[in-house]
């Protein structure tokens, strides 16, 4: 018996062990963002001193029940003394955890104040969740040192920011409760419809970063997905131009120009706008992502499909239904239609 | 005071005038077959139908985690689509918490609290009854959706405003409301009823200082409930208003803050994991001191902690919503507070490792399940702690590293220690042992599955896996422990078949002796299964641990010397007088059923409120009506119902009734 459960004992460390992945796109045991350090430099700690504490008791435990175990030729009459308690040991191990979790929270609690302060400076963009991707708004108040002019950018799926500058997010959501989460840059901040939470991020390499939404909002909580890309200067100096560039009409008699008109005729622009071209959306149509600069993306449908694959976003426009819940109800688009669509949205970039 | 009829019947034996009750205020006799377990009031029959039905959906939350172990074996799972996963999910954990380990705790509450304080019964038979029949229709129309047009599919904790008509217009939410608010009135009366037991029945000498370990922590559960059952209730009237009856209590258009929802339900949250915990945390305190053959070390600080835990749980509710925007200051204040709750429950672990040290340790199958909990319960219990600095848990909450973290406290603590009282106290519920080999057999492959399942989700957990996600792609580096735990989960399965097979043989096994275990508390100092009476005599007490005490006696040399012929405190031939004991009763019954058909009625046709509100009319008057005891009745109770075999006896054969009614039986 007693061999048993040492071998056991052996297993959390083992998989302990085996935690440290390579390919963990969302492990934020291996952190990469400022914030996220930060977290780290806390968690790890406790982690090391949970795992201290805990081997203690099993040690403790397999002690005892070794050193204790009912032999064989023992007097089957005779009985352990029978020890009620020690008020003093006791006393100690009420005092001693409470002393250490003193002690964790004192490194704690600088640390909750920390990742809420507002940085002095930073790149402000707005964050909204709904059903069931998420999208951003980059102001042009307050946002041109770094580039972004007075009409603002917008876009969806991917979050484009530079590396070393302190990101302040301002989340909302548009209809129920979602949370906003990259692991790898920092934890995660609900939102919250009616309310404005505030969170931050700040990538110290450029990179792209794995993550999703992280409160169960229904059917397709599974398949809000995001992404964060991080740049570094001179390539987001580029992608903040590339975004702020109007878009270029498409060729009078092309297949683009044919899916330009589509996207009225077939209702695209009752739901998604593109800037400069089909600005206003139907009073009461769901919040529908901006497909301005749709291909600069190249992930879709709160970035579960692939944009750079033809087949992918022909798939969607067969059928939006095919992500349980999307609120992308569409009539029945012909092959030829999907074409041409898909030649006009190839141009928005 | 009952409706009778003034001429006396005539008997065979024209012995003594009977005034029979009339009609619907008669009160059932039988004492066998399905009739007796309908109309039972006794606290032991009640506590088997509690066990019984926690079994079965035992069995239903099974299965739904074994499909979503399926659906997450790999990545882009296609077993289960995200509709179907969502709706699995939610009655997992719902199930789980309200129909299983709820349930579970008040099945040994009721069964050993009365033997346990040396009474015969709770203060309030009938409402015992109540109490179970509420959940088993509570349970009932929880799952309702899966005949009914779907379940709830917005996870256990249902928060809005997900929950409400827009986003969830159908049934499901509904059955969730209206299932857990019926089954809430029967926590909420089962804690009254206990509660007073605990407070007002204790045998002569029995003070709180010497009432046994599982006995106090049952007794502050029932505290817990008391108050945190009224606070969901509250949500879940507020939610039911809005989805009902256009109620805005919840709706951010109308000004409403979603997080009200969330405040309400981790306001009774928190608690509810201490009500889970507790019980077992009661029963283990039993097991070990049983097989370590000496005394729970520090009985004073186990009950005090047990309290602390107890107030304590009232003020670390938001530790639940670190996320949710509450602000620095309250996360801060939140964060503290669950820090310090890990110090009466490491006093806990401390003073059972106190208990097994210096011991004579036996590891019986119970003893195995015991020490089990203490490990586990250790690792979930640090991981706690590790949520508790909120800033990490800003990256532990929502994922599958808070999953492993209650399914260790929650499966590895209260789970395991409920089995192993099941168990330890088998011999005395049915006066047949379970089968060692088997009992092995059921705890490895338990241990083994249990571990394999749940240690690895600390681990994608801290790779970035969220919960309460229908499926995950490739390439997260989530693919090969998703995988074990599915191989894990299928071998918790497989231990719960032994377990089920281990009961069925077990029926033939010899019978039970009265103290098979060498036990320190009253339950074995009567026989296996007690008789409907528990004790012929009810017992005075005079130490902690009485019936050790009454067994063995110091020496002069402080050995303990085993005393001779120590008689338990019930017998074959019974009581030299007859006990008096309440009588069965259906109205239980008949009140519980109201319930349901009203809420059936909210959601289909006021005609069946009707229906449901004309049954609880009925049901109250005959429960206020009916004589407080049969005047039949106890001459039946010393000739059954003791021990085994003695079924052959048919309470409802027309048997003269010999005895006359005194008046001390029809005082209220």
């Amino acid at each position: 018996m007693i061999k048993h459960l040492r071998r056991l004992a052996l297993l959390p460390l083992v998989l302990l062990l085996t935690s440290c992945a390579k390919d963990a796109p969302q492990d934020y045991l291996q952190p990469e963002g400022t914030y996220a350090k930060k977290i780290d430099t806390l968690q790890k700690p406790v982690f090391i001193l949970a795992a201290i504490v805990a081997v203690f008791v099993f040690a403790l435990v397999a002690y005892a029940m070794w050193r204790f175990r009912e032999r064989k030729d023992d007097d089957p009459n005779e009985l352990p003394a029978q020890m009620h308690g020690n008020t003093k040991l006791e006393i100690g191990w009420t005092i001693l955890p409470a002393l250490v979790l003193a002690a964790i929270s004192a490194f704690t609690l600088p640390v909750v104040f920390e990742l809420t302060d507002e940085p002095d400076e930073y790149l402000a963009v707005d964050v909204y969740g709904q059903k069931y991707w998420w999208g951003y708004e980059y102001p042009g108040e307050g946002n041109s040192a770094y580039g972004i002019e007075e009409a603002g950018i917008r876009t969806a799926n991917e979050l484009h920011i530079p590396v070393g500058v302190p990101v302040w997010l301002t989340l909302r959501s548009n209809d129920v409760i979602h949370s906003f989460w990259a692991p790898k840059l920092n934890g995660k901040r609900d939102v919250v419809p009616g309310r404005v939470h505030t969170w931050k991020l700040e990538a110290e390499e450029p990179g792209v970063f794995s993550g999703q939404c992280a409160e169960f909002c229904g059917t397709s909580h599974a398949f809000m997905r995001l992404k964060v890309v991080a740049h570094d200067q001179a390539s987001w100096r580029e992608w903040v131009e590339q975004m702020q560039a109007p878009l270029e009409e498409p060729e009078a008699g092309s297949l683009a120009a044919e899916g330009f008109e589509l996207f009225a005729q077939k209702g695209c622009a009752g739901c998604h706008q593109v800037d400069g071209a089909y600005e206003e959306v139907a009073e009461d149509a769901p919040a529908a992502p901006n497909l301005t600069k749709l291909f600069t993306r190249d992930c879709f449908a709160g970035c579960i499909y692939d944009l750079t694959d033809r087949n992918e976003l022909e798939a969607w426009l067969r059928d939006p239904q095919r992500k349980d819940g999307s609120l992308m109800v569409i009539g029945e688009l012909t092959e030829d239609e999907i074409d041409r669509l898909y030649a006009y949205l190839e141009t928005l970039r | 005071m009952a409706i009778t009829e003034d001429r006396p019947l005539e008997l065979t034996t024209g012995e003594t005038v009977v005034r029979q009750p009339l009609g619907a205020f008669t009160r059932p006799r039988s004492t066998t077959g399905w009739r007796s377990w309908l109309t039972t009031i006794d606290h032991k029959k009640i506590g088997i139908l509690y066990g019984g039905t926690a079994l079965f959906f035992f069995f239903v939350g099974g299965v739904e985690a074994l499909l979503i172990r399926m659906q997450l074996a790999q990545p882009d799972g296609q077993v289960l689509t995200a509709g179907q996963y969502n709706q699995v999910f939610t009655m997992h954990g719902t199930t789980m918490v309200f129909l299983v380990v709820m349930p579970l705790a008040a099945a040994f509450a009721n069964y050993l609290m009365p033997l346990q304080i040396g009474a015969r019964d709770v203060a309030f038979p009938r409402l015992n009854a109540f109490s179970y029949w509420t959940f088993l229709f509570g349970g009932i129309v929880l799952n309702s959706g899966w005949f009914l047009g779907g379940s709830p599919d917005n996870g256990w904790f249902n928060y809005a405003p997900n929950s409400g008509l827009a986003y969830s217009p159908g049934n499901g939410i509904d059955f969730w409301n209206m299932g857990l608010l019926i089954a809430g009135i029967a926590s909420l009366v089962g804690a009254i009823n206990l509660i007073v037991t605990a407070l007002n029945m204790r045998a002569p000498g029995m003070t709180l200082m010497r009432m046994p370990v599982f006995t106090w922590m049952a007794l502050v559960t029932q505290f817990l409930l008391l108050f945190a059952i009224p606070v969901l209730t509250v949500a879940q009237f507020l939610l039911m208003f809005e989805r009902l009856f256009g109620a805005q209590f919840f709706d951010p258009a109308a000004g409403a803050d979603p997080l009200l929802w969330q405040h309400l339900f981790w306001i009774f949250g928190h608690p509810e994991v201490y009500i889970m915990i507790l019980p077992a945390f009661g029963i283990v305190s039993e097991i070990m001191p049983t097989f370590a053959r000496k005394p729970l070390f520090g009985y004073p600080f186990m009950v005090f902690s047990g309290i602390a835990i107890g107030f304590m749980g009232w003020g670390v509710w938001a530790h639940h919503m670190f996320v949710s925007g509450l602000g620095p200051v309250s996360v801060a204040a939140f964060s503290l507070s669950t820090m310090f709750i890990a110090v009466p429950t490491g006093v806990k672990i401390f003073n059972w490792v106190g208990t097994l040290w210096g011991g004579k340790l036996k590891f019986s199958v119970p003893m195995a399940f015991a020490i089990a909990l203490v490990v586990q319960f250790t690792v979930g219990g640090v991981s706690g702690v590790s949520h508790a600095v909120s800033p990490s848990d800003t990256q532990q909450t929502d994922t599958y590293y808070i999953v492993a973290h209650f399914h260790y406290v929650l499966f590895g603590g209260a789970l395991f220690g409920m089995v192993g009282g099941l168990y330890y106290w088998w011999p005395k519920f049915f006066g047949r042992h379970l089968r060692d080999r088997l009992g092995w057999w059921h705890f490895w492959l338990m241990a083994l599955g249990f571990n394999l399942t749940f240690g690895p989700m600390h681990i994608v957990g801290l790779q970035g896996m969220p919960r309460r996600t229908a499926s995950y792609p490739e390439g997260m580096g989530w693919d090969f422990w998703n995988f074990i735990e599915t191989v894990g989960a299928f071998l918790i399965g497989v231990s719960f078949l032994v377990f089920a097979y281990n009961i069925i043989v077990s029926r033939n096994n010899p019978p039970a002796e009265a103290d098979p275990w060498d036990g320190r508390t009253l339950e074995w100092a009567t026989s296996s299964p007690p008789p409907v009476h528990n004790f012929d005599e009810i017992p005075t007490v005079s130490h902690l641990d009485d019936w050790w005490h009454s067994k063995y006696r110091e020496t002069d040399d402080h050995r303990l010397e085993r005393v001779e012929g120590v008689k338990s405190y019930s017998s074959p031939e019974g009581p030299s007088e007859p006990p008096h004991l309440p009588s069965p009763s259906y109205w239980p019954f008949v009140l519980a059923l109201g319930l349901p058909f009203v809420a059936y009625g909210l959601l289909y046709s006021y005609w069946l409120c009707g229906v449901g509100g004309v049954l609880i009319l009925a049901a109250i008057y005959g429960w206020s009506l009916e004589p407080s005891v049969d005047p039949g009745a106890h001459a039946h109770h010393d000739e059954h119902e003791h021990g085994h075999g003695h079924d052959d006896h048919d309470a409802d054969a027309e048997e003269p009734v010999a005895v006359a009614t005194t008046p001390e039986e029809t005082t209220e």
